[in-house]
Formats: structure tokens, sequence, C-alpha cells
């Protein structure tokens, strides 16, 4: 590896901190992590220097200051991943931008699992910023510290995080980490739940109203074009109907069409939304009770009182207009 | 902006007694409202259908008088029921309920202070039951109703 990028590295151990060449704290770390080895010696994590920036020599404090925001942030990273990404430590899928106040950004990537240490063996060159061993990071030390745990489905299994500070604003205060951690993880559990919600009133929307693939569409409608899916998506692109986005795939719910064609005033909704409006804002607005119409749905009244309909829609678009 | 206020009812009840109450200059309120008006601008709502709900019907209190529209200011004394009346409004009163982001998006609130004292009407229950509106047994549920 060439250290032209980097000088130095300090190696945290339980016993304290080593300044050492980076290939040499880089291995110590390996091995630390390593699921066979890992009994054997104990280490938390690795801090890797700028070349260019000569500061002080490492220092206990400093270090440790910059190991616990270091956690911190891929703490938030990994609360914010998704399951299955687990196992991995190659690519850009892994690697999670932690976006900060004051232009402070954070890119934490993670090595999890059995591919970790490999993984880790085959970081060529080890970017400026701190490695972190989770396996060593027991409760008992974590409470103390008043640091979060580590989410559930990360405990137990090898799990290196490297957290890359892109900026470092000399005015970022190293004291404060423990608002940080109830204002993050109140923010994280809220976000979650929402996003929990609203997965599972997706999955009823799809269970409860029939939708058509692109295809479906073509085939229902009077077209002969060779392409099946271009017409779905020429008229979706006209705002004459929405698709929404459920597993992958786009759906048109069925209600939109009559005969094949785009119920008209299907579009006059879209188009009385702002543009920032997807499809599921839509599939919101037709499918929920709607209190100012004794609590029937907009789409059942689609064919029946259009007007109706488009004026429902107009005060969901923009509701406070109303007050 | 020339406002076009109803004239009084013809059938008013003459024994109504309308009480009032002050506030007092410099009392802090809330107030949802749609982005494109300022914190302290009227809602004109103007083209506005009084006979649908989702027009913002409760806050065209005259159903029926012959001017077409009451600019309205709807704020709280406090932030909470300001958002629970306003954006929060159609919200169903069950466990979990749902509420899209959009709602929310054409939305900010501000905070206003009352320049000079304010005669307002007070119209919780007492002086509710008072006014002889038509309608107002189907408009009006008394669980709903603000005690004063």
């Amino acid at each position: 590896m060439s250290d032209s990028f980097t000088s130095s590295a300090a190696l945290l151990e339980p016993s304290g901190i080593h300044t050492l060449e980076v290939r040499h704290a880089m291995d110590k770390l390996i091995e630390a992590a390593s699921p066979e080895r890992s009994h054997a010696y104990a280490a938390y994590g690795v801090l890797i220097y700028h070349a260019a920036k000569k500061g002080p020599v490492p220092n206990i404090f400093s270090a440790t200051g910059r190991f616990v925001r270091a956690y911190l942030k891929g703490w938030t990273a990994l609360s914010k991943m998704e399951v299955d990404v687990v196992g991995i430590g190659e690519g850009r899928k892994d690697r999670i931008d932690v976006s900060e106040q004051n232009d402070v950004r954070y890119f934490v990537k993670v090595f999890a699992g059995k591919a970790a240490v490999n993984a880790l063996k085959k970081e060529a060159r080890p970017s400026p910023g701190v490695y972190i061993n989770t396996a060593h990071l027991d409760t008992v030390l974590l409470d103390d510290l008043r640091l979060p745990h580590l989410p559930e489905r990360f405990r137990n299994m090898p799990l290196v995080m490297q957290v890359e500070e892109t900026e470092q604003k000399n005015s970022e205060l190293l004291l404060g980490w423990e608002n940080f951690v109830k204002a993050s993880s109140e923010e994280i559990a809220a976000q979650e739940t929402v996003d929990r919600d609203t997965v599972e009133w997706r999955s009823q929307f799809m269970k409860n109203h029939l939708s058509w693939t692109a295809k479906e569409v073509a085939d229902q409608s009077t077209s002969t074009a060779k392409n099946r899916a271009a017409l779905a998506s020429r008229w979706a692109q006209e705002r004459k109907i929405f698709a929404v986005k459920y597993e992958g795939q786009f759906w048109y719910p069925r209600f939109q069409f009559q005969d094949g064609e785009p119920l008209p005033t299907v579009g006059q909704v879209i188009q009385a939304y702002p543009a920032h409006a997807n499809g599921w804002d839509f599939a919101y607005f037709f499918a929920t009770p709607n209190a100012n119409i004794g609590g029937r749905k907009p789409l059942e009244l689609l064919k029946t009182d259009p007007e109706r309909v488009l004026s429902l829609a107009r005060a969901a678009a923009d509701p406070a207009d109303a007050y | 902006m020339p406002i076009k206020c109803p004239p009084a009812p013809v059938a008013a009840n003459p024994a109504l007694v309308v009480q009032t109450s002050i506030l007092k200059a410099g009392t802090a309120l809330t107030r949802f409202h749609s982005k494109a008006r300022g914190g302290n601008v009227y809602n004109p709502n103007t083209s506005k259908r009084i006979d649908i709900e989702e027009d913002g019907a409760r806050f065209n209190p005259f159903p029926g008088a012959p001017a077409t529209n009451v600019p309205t200011l709807y704020a709280a004394d406090n932030f909470g029921a300001a958002a629970l009346e306003s954006v929060f409004h159609g919200v169903k009163h069950i466990p979990s309920p749902t509420f899209p982001r959009i709602g929310l998006k054409e939305a900010c609130y501000s905070e206003l202070a009352v320049k000079d004292d304010l005669v307002v009407v007070e119209l919780v229950n007492p002086q509710l039951r008072q006014l002889a509106v038509a309608g107002r047994r189907a408009s009006l549920n008394e669980g709903e109703l603000i005690i004063g």
C-alpha cells in the first residue's frame, strides 16, 4: 500500500492507544475482527490520519472523542440500513452517506458477516477515518460510555464499520453526544414506525385493488402497438393515469380505466396535485374513506359524480387552502 | 380587499345574548395556513362553495346568506389546537390513523401577536346553543363543542 495518502494510524486497544504504521494497524484490526481469533486478541478500532494534516501526535482523549463520534455516525447508518444488505464489504450499496449540519459529511461503509474479514483484507488503501470493530464493544462498555447498542440484527457477527469524514470543522464540539443519541434514536424510531405503516398500507392497497401491469393496460385497450409497455407509460407521462411502484414493478390500478381507456377524471385529479405528487399519493386519495362524502371512497364516485371527485382532490392536494 | 360581509339574519332571536370577550394586545396566536398566503393574511375564501364541505364550508359560517364568502383567519392560542383543527382535522379518531405526507407540504404555521385589543364573540357551548341557525343540530356534534 502507498503511504503517500495517509501517514499514521492509531490502534485503540483495551490497554491503550498505540501509534502504528497504517498496514500494521489494519492487520491488527483484521486479527481482532476474525471470529476465530477475536477471543485471543481485542481491539476497538483504528484511526487513520490524513497525511496532509500535521496535527499533534495522536492523543488518547482526542482519539477517543473521534472514535465516539464515528461510532455514532456508524450507528445512525446501521439503524437506517436495510436488513438485506448485510454480508458484503464491497460495492457502493453498503456505503452510506450520513449528512450533518455544518457541512460535515460522513460516509459509513460496513463490513459485516462472514465476508467481512476478507473484504477488509482487500482494502488496499485504507482511507483516513475511523475503522470500528464492534465485536469488542460489549454492552457494559457501551452503557458506560452512554452509547447506543447496535441494532439487534448486527450483533453477534463480525462487523467493522469504516466512518470517513469528508470535512472536519474545528467548531464541532466533542461533547453532547448524549443529546445526539437521544434525538437520533427518537427520530429513527418514529421514521421506522411511519415506514412500516406505509408499507403495510401499500400492501393492503395492492391486495384490495386489482392493478394491471403496463402490458395488461395495453391488452385491455384497443391499442395494437407492438411495444406493449409503451401505451401505459405514455398515458402516465401525459398525466392521464398513474402507476404505483410496488415490489419493484409499476402497477396501474384498474379503477382508472373504463373499457380499457383512462377515465378523464383521473387525469384531472392528477393535474390538481402538485408536480411532486407520486402514484401513491393518488392511490391514497382514491382509496381512503373520505369524511367529506360520508366516509365513502372517492373512487366510488369516479363514474357517478366526477365533479365531486375533483373537488375532493383539490382539497386533498392543498388542504391548507381551506383554512 | 373589499369584504362582503353578510347582513344579520332577519330571523335572529331577539332574546339572543351575544357574549364578547377581549383578546388583549400582545396575545400570542398560532395559525396554520397555506404557504401561498402570508401568516397574517386572511384566507379570502373566494370561489369557495359553501355547500361543499371540502371547500372549507366550516369557514363559511353563513350558509344561505347573500354574501358569497367570509374572509377568515383561523388561529388558536396554542400550537396543538391550531394543528389539530387545521392540518390534522381530517385525521380519524382511531388507533394508528393514516395521514398522507402530502397534506403537510403546502402548509406552514405562523405565530401571531395581536396588535390591538380585539373584541371577539364567544362561541362556546352556551352561546352556540342559543344560535337559531338552520342545520345547527346537524352540523354540530355536542361532543366536539369546545368548552370555553
